[in-house]
């Protein structure tokens, strides 16, 4: 059978440059919204993997298993677990056990300080052994808070919410102004969304007497060893998992936001759809005497309908490829900021596949009707209209 | 290439054999078909038991969702005076022998722990659930050394010899 020559259908892509531009348009919009939706997708899920290592073990409040804000321990599990278990990771001859507060509280900048500017952001009780648990964690600029004062340490998500603070300046939470001493980031993890002070000052802050979890580095020690503890020790309420097993879980209750930002994506993006099929039909629909010609001079039908799919999957392909460049240019690490922290969008293979994958089906199948309409007349009524 | 098939040949042939790793298990002789005499209540245990005391004690397996420790001979067990939700009419709890209608006070009072250690006193890094009928609600009738108690409501036994009668069969 004798198809068409490649370059006839993109030879006809330059015959009418608005319709193309038009078809380019609503394919890169349509690209764009999908591949905006799985760089968020895939942005919560490389966060919340990284946030917890499997070498890692926690030991929170029973019945907050879903949310360490809720958890309340006594503050001597760190030290009970410390003591109990043996085979831990070691570190200067102390077992790496870190009791943390994870508190929301709001905060304002103190220079402007109204109640409208305070946003809640999650501040983390540390201690310094919390650096040997949760290594993606790095000082960038300053130094950490000390012990007993009003000094904080933020994250650069954490900055962004509370406009105008800075290093050295000061941020007021309840009441009190704590001066940022210094900067840290932790990339790709809720940690980077974080103000991070000394857990006796949190402690004092929040007026409460519990910690929220102890992290332990497992070491040689395995789960069963923490679980065996924690089930032995009925006074502390409190169970343990790993840490990667907890932000597992939290991606599970995160499914359905993914899922739903997805749905919204492929809503708009019909319309995007629409408009490039649309387009596409009133292109094609004028070509009608054209395709007639075409099959008198012998081209068959088949032949004529892969040329015009062609054609029109070649214009939606660029238009992807336009919003993969704009997504990976753009896009690419943008941070968006809830409650737990913060993540950044992750353009990556998986994503640029589904937008380029969404441009290919639109050219394919957006071709359907306006072939529809073009071959299925009689070859007369096709070369007279 | 032909120099390094020899050697690996050579570092194969003397190296010296594997020791084939036990995967360790609860002893069989702990299970008794016998059960163990004067048994008393787990709350009587944990009343009045010292640390270095052998006890018998008679319980049933339960106190939270997942009663057995994963890898790890050791599982919780609940006074049989405490009602399971299965034994509470109209109750639809699907892990009834989590004990969750008794009151965290009840629980502390009325809840141990029982584990399988080794001849060096190290807790078996094994499963017990399953093992000859070892299962949320069985019943089970313990003798075992009193290791740790407190009072805050802590108490660990040492179990020698473990008498299980199984849980009922749900309908």
């Amino acid at each position: 059978m004798k198809l068409l020559p490649f370059d006839y259908a993109i030879r006809n892509l330059g015959r009418s440059p608005k319709r193309l531009l038009l078809v380019i348009g609503g394919s890169a919009l349509v690209s764009t919204l999908v591949l905006g939706s799985v760089a968020f997708s895939r942005g919560l899920e490389a966060s919340m993997n990284s946030s917890g290592l499997q070498t890692n073990a926690i030991v929170l409040g029973s019945g907050s298993e879903e949310s360490v804000e809720r958890s309340e321990i006594p503050a001597a599990t760190g030290p009970i677990l410390a003591a109990s278990v043996d085979g831990l990771a070691m570190l200067a001859g102390q077992p790496v056990v870190s009791s943390e507060i994870h508190v929301s509280i709001p905060v304002a900048n103190a220079d402007t300080p109204t109640v409208d500017d305070a946003t809640a952001v999650l501040i983390r009780g540390f201690e310094p052994m919390a650096f040997a648990v949760h290594p993606q964690v790095r000082l960038t600029e300053g130094r950490w808070p000390a012990r007993g004062t009003d000094e904080i340490a933020a994250a650069p998500e954490a900055l962004a919410k509370v406009p105008g603070v800075t290093l050295d300046s000061k941020v007021l939470i309840s009441g009190i102004p704590f001066v940022v001493v210094g900067l840290f980031d932790a990339p790709g993890t809720v940690m980077h969304g974080e103000f991070w002070m000394r857990l006796d000052r949190v402690t004092q802050l929040t007026q409460r007497t519990t910690h929220s979890l102890v992290v332990a580095a497992l070491g040689t020690a395995e789960l069963g060893d923490i679980d065996s503890f924690t089930s032995s020790r009925l006074d502390l309420e409190a169970v343990s998992m790993l840490e990667s097993e907890y932000y597992a879980k939290l991606a599970e209750f995160f499914a359905p936001i993914r899922l739903l930002v997805l749905v919204t994506a492929v809503l708009i993006s019909s319309g995007g759809a629409l408009g490039g099929v649309n387009a596409m039909y009133a292109a094609f629909a004028s070509r009608v005497r054209e395709v007639g010609t075409l099959q008198a001079l012998g081209f068959s039908r088949f032949a004529i309908a892969v040329s015009l799919i062609l054609e029109s999957t070649v214009a939606c392909v660029t238009g992807s490829l336009c919003a993969c460049l704009l997504g990976v240019l753009l896009l690419d690490g943008i941070s968006i900021r809830f409650s737990m922290g913060a993540f950044g969008l992750s353009v990556d293979g998986a994503s640029i596949a589904c937008a380029l994958l969404a441009g290919l089906l639109l050219g394919l199948l957006g071709a359907i009707p306006a072939i529809i309409r073009c071959l299925t007349l009689p070859i007369p009524s096709a070369l007279r209209s | 290439m032909l120099t390094s098939l020899i050697l690996s040949a050579f570092l194969t042939l003397t190296a010296p054999p594997a020791t084939p790793t036990v995967a360790p298990s609860i002893p069989d002789a702990v299970f008794v078909a016998e059960m163990p005499k004067d048994a008393k209540s787990a709350a009587w245990v944990k009343k009045n038991a010292k640390q270095g005391d052998t006890v018998v004690f008679e319980a049933k397996i339960g106190g939270r969702g997942e009663p057995f420790i994963k890898n790890r001979a050791s599982f919780m067990v609940a006074d049989r005076s405490l009602k399971s939700c299965n034994e509470i009419e109209g109750d639809t709890c699907a892990k009834p022998w989590d004990y969750c209608c008794e009151t965290p006070e009840s629980k502390k009072l009325n809840m141990l722990m029982v584990q399988v250690v080794d001849s060096n006193g190290k807790l078996l890094k094994c499963d017990a659930k399953g093992v000859h009928g070892l299962e949320p609600l069985a019943l089970v009738v313990i003798e075992g050394v009193v290791t740790a108690t407190d009072d805050k409501g802590n108490c660990m036994i040492d179990a020698k010899k473990i008498w299980v009668k199984p849980a009922p069969k749900a309908a």
